[in-house]
């Protein structure tokens, strides 16, 4: 999530309020954050807190209950609906919803019950409810994105939490597509598959990580003996209570030799997959304490890649690449590669200087910098050229 | 192994001893089977643990050689088949039943 | 020779075998599962696999492992997955009895050379379905447990009774009403005699048209004339055209009857098809029914001679295929999506237990039902043994649960038909017990002597030996008639994925 430095007045604990440019009436306040640079005339009474940039002068009587809190950017960076939590304890302040962004995500749980070698964010083994939290999220994100990632951790160790906060999407954001990002154990249990198909939320798509076609494989990357087994459950409970599923594989050095029948495996046990993503490594976390057992250049991969994705195509799979800039993918594979990473968590290293096809390459991880490829180069005005032929 | 070579009698027939500790009836059979639109095929025993098949063209000028050949060679599969299927025979049972089993007979969750 | 091999079992094993079936092939094997997945093995990886030695872990145990040819484990998740992809090929039984095909006459304004049906003189009403016969036909088919119905007017030529037609059409939009399955009406017609008013009705009630089109002028003539014998090729061009434009061409379908003259010419049938606009073809051979049989010399062929110009003619399309030109055989298309897919296919004419009365039902002129349209063929030549009833005196329960069927599904099922059930294809065939009886007189027929088996076993070990071994191009055909796409829209990545969030 994006974070900026700030400084507030008035402001004894954390609060949470939706961002509004263009002020709300008095009555609608309550929730509302307000950005802007206020002067003597501005009514700023009502609002959670006035948010406004170092211009601001104190000085002017304005009502001082109103918490003042100014940041050192431009106040452009903040969209009408963006929810932000303001903490004054630490002088920050946290994006929870960008309403201008694609890549919006509900970080329910830190808690997972695998412990994947590829994992960019440790997870933790206790910690305090987020749901509360959330619950108040969802509310203020209203009406809401087009989509939303619901991820963690693991999503579904929250049982009825989880329910509940599904529920509350359902309800309060009726049109926003939800997407679960899950390791799909908990999915084997039919009847916890059937409360959710239970819900009735109708836009709901559920991401399952599957790294081989063997259990020896799958249990050997996620740490867990008999993963793979409860997985292949899941996913096999998931479609019979007819749930759009999206299957994730990402790619180490441990299954790309099989990825092409990886895939194979994932169209003959599981057709009713209406995507898969073959994803690049995010060299953070317990992944960079294990790069010398997953790590392989994209490059080197690059052959398995194409067939994996020539296979899916061919059988109408929807099929997309994550996290691998388009220097290191053959040209043929361009219209399949995502912009997968987030605006704040992407960046183009020096290395990048001059491509001319930047826009359309998600870049990297700025969190795996001990470890790119090797292939990484800026692509000339041919490259450009032959994306532009995809793009008209 | 398994069988002595095939005898040619003075008939055009050719008559073949197989080692039913060897190659059960139900692969004997299955493989004559195969060739019955070739020949015509007489199997009984030939004392203990042995079997005589007897192989006769069905039109002149069929070669039976040839087709003794390829029968040696396909009671070998059938052979390897019946063993196969004895083996997995429960499990092919539990894949049967459970592919058109309803839903409520199974259990509620895994 | 090969080697007998202990099979591996017992206590001591380190993988424990899961049901397959194989078949030798070119000098290595092919192994294929319940769930119809298959690998082809060297002679000695398979020796090695059914005698419990191969390397652990080398790379054909992981194969068959992640196939479920093998597990080193429990088994109930392989037997779980298995028994799904099982019930996923025999998918086509859920919906039961879809196709009803309603002989609205046997009179027709054509002879041809190979034709099945009887047929009377163009003004022999007598042979006519009756109105009464066709109201009860379409109660009847509204009976059916089927969400999707599909009703197809045959003959003779159907158009000599489209008062009838009409009728039926109008009747099952009336019970459909409070029905809601989903109704299609296709008409099989040789397009000869239609007029634009008939074809109007069709598209105001999405009638599509099914016709023949045996190939390039002089080949369709040498079988297909009108009832005093001139050909019918301009005939059915002008019908073509007609339909075509009022219909639109996405409504018009064509299929050819190979006989003795086409064969070695399916690249000029295809030349033709291609040429009046059409985007597929179905080579069919002759059924050994009807005016065939007694005609044999004249039109027909050895079923080896069948399959040399059928590999000839799909070599062709391939050929198409990879200039950039979209055209696809149907026949082969279905058996690739069997091979390739993890789904099942109805086809009538090859699938287990049979499709006949379970998946088609045919109503004759007069009112009697029969499983399939050879069972009606036998009927008329005073041999009722696959009529199901007659829609004046039967119910429902009487006509769909009788002997006639219960008898055509249990002597239909490949799993227990000598040789069917051994063979590697098995999932991937069928059994047609009616048309056993006809040619052999029995339902479970003598299959060494069976050309219905010689037929399909040589054009699946072709298909499969193309799609294996072909090359990528040749895969980029094959996935785009089984997908029914352009080929350059296979060979591209046409469609996108969901944004994401890591």
């Amino acid at each position: 999530m994006r974070q900026l430095k700030c400084q507030s007045s008035g402001l004894t604990h954390s609060l949470m309020g939706k961002v509004t440019l263009d002020g709300m009436p008095r009555r609608q306040r309550l929730d509302y954050v307000l950005v802007a640079k206020p002067n003597a005339k501005t009514d700023i009474s009502g609002y959670k807190a006035v948010v406004t940039d170092r211009s601001f002068r104190p000085g002017f009587a304005f009502g001082h209950r109103t918490p003042i809190t100014r940041v050192d950017c431009n106040l452009t960076i903040f969209s009408e609906g963006d929810v932000v939590e303001i903490e004054p304890g630490s002088d920050s302040m946290t994006f929870f919803y960008e309403s201008q962004s694609r890549d919006n995500a509900l970080l329910v749980t830190e808690r997972c019950n695998c412990r994947c070698i590829t994992c960019p964010q440790p997870p933790k083994t206790m910690e305090e409810s987020r749901t509360a939290f959330n619950r108040e999220l969802i509310r203020l994100m209203a009406p809401g994105p087009d989509s939303l990632a619901i991820t963690g951790g693991e999503p579904t160790l929250l049982g009825d939490d989880f329910l509940t906060l599904l529920s509350d999407c359902k309800v309060r954001l009726p049109n926003t597509n939800v997407i679960i990002l899950s390791n799909g154990r908990r999915f084997k249990d039919r009847m916890f598959v059937e409360q959710i198909a239970r819900l009735g939320h109708s836009r709901m798509t559920i991401a399952v990580a599957l790294y081989g076609d063997l259990d020896s494989l799958h249990d050997e990357i996620v740490g867990v003996k008999g993963a793979y087994n409860e997985t292949v459950r899941g996913l096999y409970n998931l479609a019979l209570y007819g749930f759009p599923v999206e299957i994730r594989v990402v790619i180490s050095s441990l299954n790309y030799q099989r990825l092409p029948k990886i895939v194979d495996f994932i169209y003959a046990n599981m057709p009713f997959a209406c995507h898969v993503a073959l994803m690049g490594l995010e060299t953070a976390g317990i992944a960079a304490e294990n790069l010398e057992r997953i790590w392989i250049d994209p490059f080197d991969y690059r052959h398995e890649l194409e067939h994996a994705c020539r296979y899916l195509s061919r059988r109408m799979i929807s099929v997309s690449i994550y996290n691998l800039p388009l220097c290191v993918i053959p040209n043929a594979l361009w219209p399949v590669a995502r912009q997968s990473i987030s605006g704040w968590k992407n960046v183009y290293p020096p290395g990048c200087g001059g491509c001319q096809v930047k826009k359309d390459c998600c870049g990297f991880f700025a969190s795996s910098d001990i470890c790119r490829s090797a292939h990484i180069s800026p692509l000339g005005i041919q490259a450009a050229e032959h994306q532009n032929r995809f793009d008209s | 192994m398994g069988f002595n070579t095939a005898v040619r009698r003075d008939d055009g027939c050719f008559v073949l001893e197989v080692d039913t500790s060897f190659f059960c009836k139900e692969a004997i059979l299955k493989t004559a089977y195969q060739f019955t639109d070739q020949c015509h095929f007489e199997v009984d025993t030939a004392g203990e643990g042995a079997a005589r098949v007897a192989i006769s063209p069905m039109e002149l000028g069929t070669d039976v050689q040839r087709i003794v050949h390829e029968f040696l060679n396909e009671l070998i599969d059938q052979e390897l088949r019946v063993r196969v299927q004895r083996e997995t025979a429960e499990i092919h049972r539990l894949i049967v039943s459970e592919a058109f089993a309803p839903l409520e007979a199974k259990e509620g969750s895994r | 020779m090969i080697m007998l091999q202990q099979v591996c079992s017992g206590a001591g094993a380190r993988y424990k075998l899961l049901p397959f079936r194989f078949m030798r092939f070119d000098a290595r094997t092919l192994v294929v599962n319940q769930g119809g997945q298959f690998l082809v093995l060297s002679n000695d990886e398979f020796d090695r696999y059914v005698s419990g030695t191969l390397e652990i872990p080398g790379e054909v145990f992981l194969d068959l492992k992640a196939k479920h040819f093998l597990a080193d484990g429990k088994i109930d998740l392989p037997v779980d997955i298995l028994a799904t992809e099982y019930r996923t090929k025999k998918s086509f039984l859920r919906a039961f009895t879809s196709l009803h095909m309603l002989v609205l006459t046997v009179r027709c304004n054509q002879k041809c050379k190979y034709c099945q049906v009887a047929c009377a003189k163009a003004d022999a009403r007598r042979y006519d379905m009756q109105p009464g016969t066709a109201k009860k036909a379409v109660e009847l088919i509204f009976e059916s447990p089927s969400s999707d119905i599909k009703i197809e007017f045959q003959g003779g030529e159907p158009f000599l009774n489209f008062d009838v037609m009409r009728a039926v059409v109008e009747r099952a939009e009336e019970l459909n009403r409070t029905n809601t399955k989903r109704l299609e009406f296709v008409a099989c017609t040789n397009l000869t005699l239609v007029t634009r008013d008939h074809l109007k009705y069709c598209q105001d009630h999405g009638i599509t048209i099914s016709t023949s089109l045996d190939g390039p002028e002089e080949l369709h003539n040498r079988c297909r004339s009108m009832e005093n014998g001139e050909g019918s090729y301009r005939h059915v061009m002008r019908g073509i055209e007609m339909a075509r434009d009022v219909l639109g061409p996405e409504y018009v379908a064509a299929l050819m009857t190979a006989t003795r003259f086409s064969l070695g010419r399916f690249s000029d049938v295809v030349d033709e098809y291609l040429a009046n606009g059409f985007r597929s073809v179905f080579f069919r051979s002759l059924n050994p029914y009807g005016w065939a049989v007694s005609r044999r010399c004249e039109v027909g062929y050895s079923i080896g001679d069948f399959i040399r110009s059928y590999k000839e003619g799909v070599d062709y399309i391939i050929g198409l295929n990879l200039k950039g030109e979209s055209f696809i055989e149907d026949y082969a298309s279905i058996i690739l999506a069997r091979i390739l897919t993890p789904f099942g296919t109805g086809f009538v004419d090859l699938q287990s237990p049979t499709g006949a009365g379970i998946q088609c039902a045919i109503y004759d002129y007069d009112g009697n039902v029969y499983v399939s349209d050879e069972g009606r063929m036998l009927g008329r030549r005073g041999d009722k043994t696959f009529m199901m009833g007659n829609v004046h005196q039967d119910d429902y329960r009487t006509l769909f649960s009788g002997d006639v069927i219960r008898q055509a599904v249990e002597s239909s099922c490949v799993e227990c038909l000598p040789q069917c059930s051994d063979c590697a294809f098995n999932l991937w065939c069928g059994a047609d017990p009616v048309r056993n009886y006809a040619t052999q007189g029995r339902v479970v027929v003598h299959k060494p002597s069976d050309d219905y088996c010689r037929k399909n076993m040589e054009i699946i070990r072709y298909l499969f030996d193309k799609a294996l071994n072909g090359g990528e191009q040749v895969q980029d055909a094959v996935w785009s008639w089984i997908t029914r796409r352009p080929i350059e829209e296979v060979s591209s990545f046409e469609y996108g994925g969901k944004q994401c969030v890591n």
